[in-house]
């Protein structure tokens, strides 16, 4: 797709020349993406219509966009980059990875003969590491109206992690790997917009507005082309099919400070005799900071991640004492 | 200096010779060699650069500003290694919860108990002691080497994982609130307060921190992911280490007087607060102050601003016009907990404007420096 061999190169390196074939090159790359991505306008909130963006995945104008109440609209449309307005409808939506097949309806506008409209297919996000240069396209704002072009951003790649984040107060369902990315992507319109690599191949969906559990601050994030990919392909999700087998808890012999001041944080108050925390050497007063690595805050977090443990697990926990930080083993026993 | 030369010169033949790999054998790979570049310098603070996790502590109320507001959130933070022998430095916004319990978790994955040893209210820093020794401690850049417009990288440990999230921008201004902070346009923001800003060969440009224009504490935060980015560089934090070591914070300094602008030009003293540093040195209300420290004093603003960056223990030279008269004093700075109240103003004036111990940290009710 890409044809340009310029190299961006650092300034230290790069001639005037050499510089001028770069910004080309770039230029190339987001002629090639801004007509395989649109807008899309769905229901409206009181006065204010809900708008996004969508990657097309088919000449005949299937749309993936992020999923949204908002595309439940009556009035859904679609708007390529000619301007041209489609009526569209849901064909598919994925609960478990927050994305949905949108369908735009070509021959509404073109009886005779629809137009075969150029796409992307996702490539897996296996393209990219952390450092890398990536491009958005997408619709911020919903600056660009009828036939302007969409807006290209640039930015890194900053982490592959999982994501961990709300929207205003409910947890988002989807918690598998995302692209964090240091373009700012976290406003109204991008969400359902592309995310490409410097040379033009599609990485990644930009995600809805959210807000990360781990910093408060909003997060700009995508789902990777693999989950696209699967998504496209009518691959279940693992995450959404699998059950977890109801466990019976194994006994680990704490019992935690429940009043006072401590309430909150996870004090040892006793340590029942011959159990697997009195072998472990936990003492009263040992102050749980982790378990298995994960820190925990609360003591309602403790019963929680302990009650996912069976008989004869072993469950490390970080415990502070005086100012040392000691490591305990549990070996876990049948209830008691 | 020779090894940084050698670090140089290292870092230019890699350069280069990334440069020609890409040429050679990826002939669609545009922008190829800056990232292996970022990643590169990246890998050689990484072991130096800490994860911070906290348990326990007070919810501060919602963080607004800039167009954005949030909550502090239970993630991990960041921190860099300072010193081998267990000090590491990180942003006090980390810890504006006032945690139970810190824990440092080592690059190489070792976990510690952390104290906080001390906090530098002015430039956003927060000491911590862990127990240990031998520690990688990264290689700064000289103050003299930043330029604007260099590549720069800001590393942040909020998502775990083995690698740092990373940040890529360039510095877009050196010498910002007078002299205290580096601007870059990377994104900085919980993510990486208190972690590295690097430029490409891997050394630290400053220690990522949210200063905000009015510098209250938690100001700038509301700035984060604006491409208005502050750092703080290693020789703002070498006026300050052996203090933050020794366990004495850092709190901004007050000479004691209500203010307001003043005709024509200059900062009227409304009242001198007693005690205080200005009450001791004589200073009286409607003195007009046209000076400090030789930098000419035109508005409440300017004043508010410099004396922002003036720590408790510092002294300053204030020249002040009384009647005719140009007087100056030299005055040791107090902190806000050591100034006294303000006495009751002359019965003629309105009573809105009477003064009162309100902080400097209100500079809307009541200008007070």
């Amino acid at each position: 797709m890409i044809r340009s061999v310029t190299l961006i190169t650092l300034t230290l390196l790069a001639g005037p020349a050499r510089a001028e074939r770069a910004t080309d090159a770039l230029h190339d790359v987001v002629t090639e993406a801004l007509p395989r991505v649109v807008k899309l306008y769905g229901a409206s909130v009181g006065q204010s219509e809900w708008f996004g963006s969508g990657v097309l995945v088919s000449s005949d104008g299937q749309v993936v966009t992020m999923l949204s109440v908002m595309l439940d609209a009556d009035r859904l449309r679609g708007v390529t980059a000619d301007g041209t307005a489609y009526p569209a409808r849901v064909v598919r939506r994925d609960e478990a990875r927050q994305l949905a097949l949108v369908q735009l309806d070509l021959a509404a506008v073109h009886a005779t003969q629809p137009p075969s409209l150029p796409y992307f297919a996702p490539v897996s996000s296996d393209a990219v590491q952390p450092g890398d240069w990536v491009t958005v396209v997408a619709n911020p704002f919903r600056v660009a109206e009828g036939d302007e072009l969409l807006s290209v951003m640039l930015g890194t790649l900053s982490t592959k992690t999982k994501l961990d984040a709300r929207r205003y107060t409910q947890d988002i369902r989807y918690d598998g790997p995302v692209l964090v990315v240091d373009a700012i992507t976290s406003n109204p319109g991008s969400s359902g917009g592309a995310l490409l690599t410097l040379d033009g191949r599609w990485i990644g969906l930009l995600g809805r507005i959210a807000t990360s559990n781990l910093t408060g601050t909003r997060l700009n994030y995508a789902i990777p082309g693999e989950e696209v990919d699967a998504f496209l392909r009518g691959v279940p999700t693992i995450r959404s099919v699998q059950t977890v087998e109801p466990i019976e808890p194994g006994y680990h012999g704490i019992k935690l400070f429940k009043f006072g001041f401590r309430r909150k944080l996870v004090y040892v108050d006793r340590v029942a005799g011959n159990s697997p925390a009195s072998r472990a050497g936990l003492r009263r007063d040992d102050l749980i900071v982790t378990i298995d690595g994960k820190p925990i805050r609360r003591v309602r977090e403790f019963h929680e991640i302990m009650n996912r443990h069976g008989p004869g697990e072993v469950v490390t926990l970080d415990i502070k004492r005086g100012k040392k930080l000691i490591t305990a083993k549990l070996t876990l026993d049948e209830p008691r | 200096m020779m090894r940084q030369r050698y670090i140089n010169l290292l870092f230019g033949l890699a350069l280069a010779w990334l440069s020609s790999a890409t040429h050679a054998s990826t002939p669609s790979g545009i922008g190829v060699a800056e990232p292996q570049a970022f990643r590169n310098a990246a890998a050689r603070v990484e072991p130096s650069v800490v994860t911070i996790e906290t348990v326990g502590g007070a919810m501060p109320p919602d963080i607004a500003g800039g167009g954005q507001s949030f909550r502090i959130a239970d993630g991990p933070s960041t921190g860099l290694i300072h010193a081998a022998d267990g000090l590491i430095i990180t942003s006090s916004f980390n810890f504006v919860r006032d945690p139970s319990v810190i824990t440092v978790t080592l690059a190489d994955g070792r976990r510690f108990v952390a104290d906080l040893i001390a906090r530098d209210e002015i430039r956003k820093l927060a000491m911590l002691r862990i127990d240990a020794t031998g520690l990688p401690v990264p290689v700064w850049a000289a103050p003299t080497e930043r330029r604007v417009g260099m590549w720069s990288i800001a590393l942040g440990r909020a998502f775990g994982g083995d690698r740092a999230a990373m940040s890529v921008g360039m510095i877009s201004a050196v010498g910002r609130f007078d002299g205290l902070a580096v601007q870059t346009d990377a994104k900085l923001s919980p993510v990486n307060y208190g972690g590295p800003l690097i430029d490409l060969a891997g050394r630290v440009i400053g220690l990522c921190v949210p200063i905000g224009p009015n510098l209250s504490e938690m100001a700038g935060a509301g700035l984060y992911d604006s491409g208005v980015g502050f750092v703080i560089g290693i020789e703002q934090i070498r006026r300050v280490q052996t203090r933050l070591a020794r366990g004495e914070s850092i709190v901004p300094g007050k000479f004691g007087a209500a203010i307001q602008d003043a005709e024509p030009g200059g900062v009227r003293i409304k009242a001198v607060a007693e005690p205080s540093p200005a009450h001791q040195a004589g200073m009286l209300a409607g003195d007009r102050i046209v000076e400090i420290d030789g930098q000419p004093i035109a508005r409440v603003d300017t004043l508010m601003r410099l004396m922002s960056l003036r720590a408790a223990g510092e002294a300053v030279t204030i020249t002040l016009m009384r009647d005719e008269q140009r007087m100056t004093f030299r005055v040791t700075l107090h902190s806000i907990s050591a100034i006294g109240p303000f006495p009751a103003p002359p019965s003629d004036e309105p009573a809105a404007s009477r003064p009162s111990t309100a902080p400097a940290s209100q500079p809307a009710s009541q200008p007070a420096a």
